[in-house]
């Protein structure tokens, strides 16, 4: 499961999977692995050495040492594609998001062709460095939705690729 | 003295500029670009105009803006801080059209060390030693693989109009030299439109030290204890230290002897920096910046000379106030860049608003930032957004006044190379001053950072217990004619909730 979660204004991509071992959580790539369960005043977590308490109301966050705004966008749930009728087969669309604003220097994916895990899809500058956004699967191009020139946000989608 | 000055840059070099230039009475003229018009640096100036668009081209490179900009103005000179216009000698020899003084080296010497090979060439000619290559740039493959034979592999092929770090491609063995050849050209091409090349004889496990260099009129001037940069990521620094731990006295004088004769050989004034590589006890020539170079705080911290104030000194004809017999220096200082960078994501650019920004404060601590709570880190610059710099009686003590003061230092909102200073600073070659330029690749160190802290830990906490509430099935969050929460507000809203039993707010310590 994937999505976009904004807490103080600080905003992450989130990649959670529910494994048989507990839970694996990505942070903006950073991997935490724990457990988490189900208390009468909420959710508890343990990532760390000791569980902690988590309270979901509405949009705000409440743990041990206050409360925090939250925000939750872009889900999107891997586990219900699958499931799903109109996706059982075993194609699936796959988002290229861009992992922070830039400027497209460089399109390397055409619609229609081919690619594996780790080809340079394009590339965006950012900061005096160029960076290749590499395909996260293999695949099939299916849109790209950027030119050369073009300036992007954080999290737009840049291309879509049928992974399989 | 200048009575207007304009300061042709931003983030935290314009306001450290800024800073003397006010001290010293001068009226300072800022300038910005449109991602830039809430921008800190506009706060640290008198005035401040706004010269272009987003992209360097169109605003802090844009030479004919900001002559403009300070004709308009009424600026008698110009300042250029590190970057963009500082080593361009067309915009300095513009700027004498213009009447206007740059705060800087003539235009002949930064025409000079803009071309490695002719700086090199005239260095070896002041009797500089210089690395094992050639003084020509490279016809052919043919002529690159004769040459990088005779020397004896690895070789380095280097852009002769290149900078930066940028430009550079190693070659271990006759079978790659052909494919790194063309790389370079084409890498050189697109960064300085210039394809040149030259090869130098590749030095593995070198020290980079370097020596700062103040000459005023007549090129009477000094040098100063040597700074060690030799932490370094894809040849960008990430940590500078003086003096270095692995130079002695008899080295050090030599050093500082061969920079400021190398640098009066070109004719040059003002402040520069020449580099050298350090290896197997010996040293060579690598390049000279022809500026005042990012860490030069360091140097300010052992010294106490204030080398901007210097600098404005020496263009405006008052001289330099240090001589070099009574050049003293004292402990030990180092910086570590603060750069918007995710070291867990291979130092991805992370560009955003600053949530929070809580530098470190005491005796020996300098923070020369750009970026406050509030501000916005546009994606079109540099990735610099403060210098953490500390001093102590020794190195022992600056590295711990260090690590303290990293673990002191928040930022929220964007992801910065904090996390990897950590791990830097407890590695045990780092600890004992055993450095190298490509250290932190062969100790891997970016795979020692386990976590961005605890703040980070608490954001994956709420992640996680989001993911099981199975509060992710109702959809998304939905503003409704809800005003977003903006940085100061949520802010203030921090320090509300973070107050209770504590005077000062707590901090986070990971």
């Amino acid at each position: 499961m994937r999505f976009r979660l904004v807490v103080d204004g600080e905003p992450r991509r989130v990649e959670v999977e529910q494994g048989p071992e507990g839970i694996v959580i990505r942070v903006d790539g950073a991997e935490y692995r724990g457990k988490v369960r189900r208390v009468d005043s909420g959710i508890e977590v343990r990532l760390g050495p000791k569980w902690r308490r988590v309270g979901l109301v509405g949009r705000t966050a409440v743990t041990d040492d206050g409360t925090h705004e939250i925000e939750i966008s872009e889900i999107e749930d891997e586990a219900s594609h699958s499931g799903s009728k109109a996706r059982s087969r075993s194609a699936r669309a796959l988002p290229i998001h861009a992992p922070m604003p830039g400027r497209v220097v460089r399109v390397e994916a055409r619609v229609g062709i081919q690619v594996k895990r780790g080809d340079t899809l394009l590339v965006l500058e950012a900061m005096k460095m160029q960076n290749e956004i590499p395909a996260p699967h293999d695949g099939i191009v299916k849109q790209v939705r950027v030119v050369e020139g073009d300036s992007v946000i954080v999290d737009q989608i840049v291309a879509v690729l049928e992974a399989h | 003295m200048f009575r207007r000055l304009l300061i042709a840059n931003r983030g935290e070099i314009a306001i450290r500029v800024a800073r003397t230039a006010r001290a010293m009475g001068i009226h300072c003229i800022g300038v910005y670009s449109e991602a830039d018009r809430t921008a800190l640096h506009r706060t640290a100036m008198d005035e401040s105009v706004e010269i272009g668009g987003p992209l360097p081209a169109q605003s802090y490179l844009n030479a004919s803006a900001m002559l403009r900009a300070a004709t308009e103005t009424r600026a008698d000179a110009i300042h250029p801080g590190y970057g963009f216009l500082s080593e361009k000698a067309d915009f300095a020899m513009r700027c004498a059209e213009a009447g206007i003084v740059f705060v800087g080296p003539p235009p002949g010497a930064i025409a000079v060390t803009g071309d490695k090979v002719s700086a090199r060439r005239a260095m070896a000619e002041a009797g500089v030693p210089v690395t094992e290559g050639v003084d020509r740039v490279l016809g052919s493959v043919d002529e690159a693989r004769e040459v990088a034979a005779e020397i004896g592999y690895p070789v380095l092929f280097k852009a002769t109009a290149g900078g930066g770090g940028i430009g550079m491609s190693r070659v271990d063995g006759p079978e790659g030299l052909a494919e790194s050849f063309e790389a370079a050209q084409s890498v050189a091409r697109a960064n300085f439109g210039n394809p040149d090349l030259f090869l130098e004889k590749y030095l593995q496990q070198a020290r980079h030290v370097e020596v700062q260099v103040l000459l005023g009129d007549r090129g009477v001037g000094v040098g100063f204890v040597e700074r060690e940069c030799s932490v370094q990521r894809r040849h960008q620094k990430l940590v500078e230290e003086t003096p270095s731990p692995a130079i002695g006295t008899a080295v050090r004088k030599r050093l500082r002897e061969v920079a400021v004769r190398g640098l009066q050989s070109l004719g040059y004034r003002n402040a520069g920096t020449v580099e050298f590589l350090f290896h197997d006890g010996r040293f060579t020539f690598n390049e000279v910046n022809a500026r005042l170079q990012v860490e030069h705080p360091i140097t300010e911290m052992v010294t106490g000379v204030d080398l901007v104030r210097q600098q404005l000194r020496v263009a405006s004809g008052d001289g330099i106030e240090v001589s070099q017999n009574e050049m003293r220096w004292k402990g030990h200082a180092i910086e570590c860049r603060i750069n918007a960078e995710d070291p867990l994501r291979n130092f991805l650019p992370s560009p955003g608003s600053v949530v929070d920004f809580r530098a470190p404060a005491g005796a020996q601590i300098r923070v020369d930032a750009g970026v406050a709570a509030g501000s916005t880190v546009p994606a079109f610059y540099d990735p610099l957004i403060a210098k953490l710099v500390v001093g102590g009686s020794s190195r022992d003590t600056a590295v711990r006044r260090m690590l303290q003061s990293v673990d002191a230092f928040e930022v929220r909102g964007i992801h910065t190379t904090l996390p990897f200073h950590r791990v830097l600073l407890s590695d045990r070659d780092f600890v004992k001053g055993n450095l190298w330029t490509t250290m932190v690749d062969d100790l891997r160190l970016v795979g020692r950072i386990r976590s961005r802290g605890p703040w980070e830990q608490q954001i994956a906490e709420i992640a996680a217990a989001v993911a099981a509430s199975g509060r992710l099935k109702s959809g998304p969050t939905v503003d409704l004619m809800r005003p977003k929460a903006s940085a100061w507000s949520a802010a203030g809203r921090r320090q509300l909730l973070a107050g209770g039993d504590h005077a000062v707010p707590p901090r986070r310590r990971w």
